[in-house]
């Protein structure tokens, strides 16, 4: 029998991702907090069905993705309730401007596109998981996460282009 | 055959560089972190939190020391055998003011198991007695009485005696801070006064202390008690000379 990892250790090193993932799949700052912990509580009560032999942010991403659909339905509701916003910015406050810029450019971009190709090119080119390991997680062929990523790069890749130009003209013009 | 999938880098460098650039914006903060640990506990089940209580202690630990411009106060971080949240400075200044540390068994100075296992600190960060980072309530004889008694005046719900450290006091902790930083963010000075000197004394050793001294000291500054102000961050960078938090106290008030 497969050595079956511990949630401590998968907790450190995974919190980050799911962090991560859950912001890229459209939960409100409010909400992210809620929606990590509800991820980590999902795979300790589920481990003894699930199978943890294989990548464990492939599982991460599975259960992450369903936890993020619910905390998105609940907050279009909550948010007529709550007015209290989330903590603090969830930016590294040692970034440099241009460096947030960039981020947030491209974090406008990913918004832009569907689901899909956003959390494929997250899960391969943000989080550097292998094609097999990204379709494995999102249950789909890997010729298809080849042609969503393709896809998601052309778009994303005009997008940056558009504000790299934007950028420039700025400078050019000295504002 | 599979296509072949070429790396970002080498497909299109700029995309790239926008990539890098999100991936090193994007860091949950100890804060959260913190804050998702605390919330566990009324959620989880119940042998779960304690693990990943561990696990996030294991994770401040290794961040604070890794990067020293994270959140907490880590003055103390550069000590590797010890938790990161106490120093043997604090611990000296502590005795040295004849106050007592919370009372748990924990020594002042490193305790000799938690070197033995330092990877999975044997007690929460949270529970840690801790650095009095800035001696709030802060006397001030130049003060006026009309702001002073609203500084003290405490939130409800007998909140002078101090919390026992824990889990759900890191929520009421954590959550007190983003109310500091929300009046900061509005200008409120006043109830920044107010807020910190009740978080002083609910959160005496709190882990967030140094955080919350910073905003005193700002608060402090903006309502014209600057001297006070500097006392206060001329003390924080004798005891804390290593904190990622020195040049903002040096900044906070200038002459």
């Amino acid at each position: 029998m497969a050595h079956r990892p511990d949630l401590t250790q998968i907790y450190r090193d995974h919190h980050a991702f799911v962090w991560r993932v859950v912001r890229r799949l459209g939960v409100p700052d409010a909400g992210v907090d809620d929606a990590v912990q509800e991820v980590f509580v999902v795979l300790h009560r589920r481990r003894d069905e699930l199978d943890l032999s294989g990548s464990m942010r492939g599982l991460l991403y599975g259960i992450t993705r369903r936890v993020a659909k619910r905390s998105r339905d609940k907050a279009s509701r909550a948010a007529r309730l709550r007015v209290v916003g989330p903590a603090t910015a969830a930016e590294n406050p040692e970034a440099d401007a241009a460096t947030k810029q960039k981020a947030e450019a491209l974090r406008t971009a990913l918004e832009d596109l569907d689901e899909d190709k956003r959390m494929t090119f997250v899960l391969a080119d943000i989080e550097g998981m292998t094609m097999p390991e990204v379709a494995a997680a999102m249950d789909v062929n890997v010729n298809t996460c080849y042609a969503r990523l393709r896809a998601a790069r052309r778009k994303l890749s005009e997008a940056v282009a558009r504000h790299r130009q934007a950028e420039e003209g700025h400078v050019r013009s000295g504002t | 055959m599979e296509p072949e999938r070429r790396p970002l880098a080498e497909a299109d460098p700029l995309l790239a560089e926008y990539a890098a650039a999100l991936r090193s914006t994007e860091t949950p903060s100890l804060e959260r972190s913190a804050a998702v640990l605390a919330s566990l506990e009324t959620r989880a089940p119940r042998r779960l939190w304690i693990p990943l209580a561990l696990a996030v202690a294991a994770v401040l630990a290794a961040l604070v020391v890794a990067r020293p411009s994270a959140m907490f106060d880590e003055g103390e971080s550069d000590t590797p055998t010890q938790t990161p949240y106490r120093s043997d400075a604090a611990a000296a200044e502590q005795r040295a003011r004849g106050e007592q540390p919370p009372t748990r068994k924990a020594q002042p100075s490193a305790p000799p198991q938690q070197q033995a296992a330092p990877e999975v600190p044997v007690e929460l960060p949270v529970s840690a007695p801790e650095v009095e980072v800035e001696v709030v309530p802060d006397p001030d004889p130049t003060a006026t009485p009309a702001r002073r008694p609203s500084a003290r005046q405490p939130a409800a719900r007998g909140a002078e005696e101090p919390e026992q450290p824990g889990p759900s006091s890191l929520a009421r902790e954590t959550a007190l801070l983003r109310e500091i930083k929300r009046a900061q963010a509005d200008g409120k000075h006043t109830r920044v006064l107010q807020l910190t000197a009740d978080h002083a004394q609910r959160f005496p050793g709190g882990t967030f202390s140094a955080e919350r001294s910073l905003a005193r000291v700002r608060a402090l500054c903006q309502v014209g008690r600057a001297a006070q102000a500097r006392s206060i961050s001329a003390r924080f960078v004798r005891n804390h000379p290593k904190s990622h938090l020195l040049k903002q106290f040096t900044l906070a008030c200038p002459e």
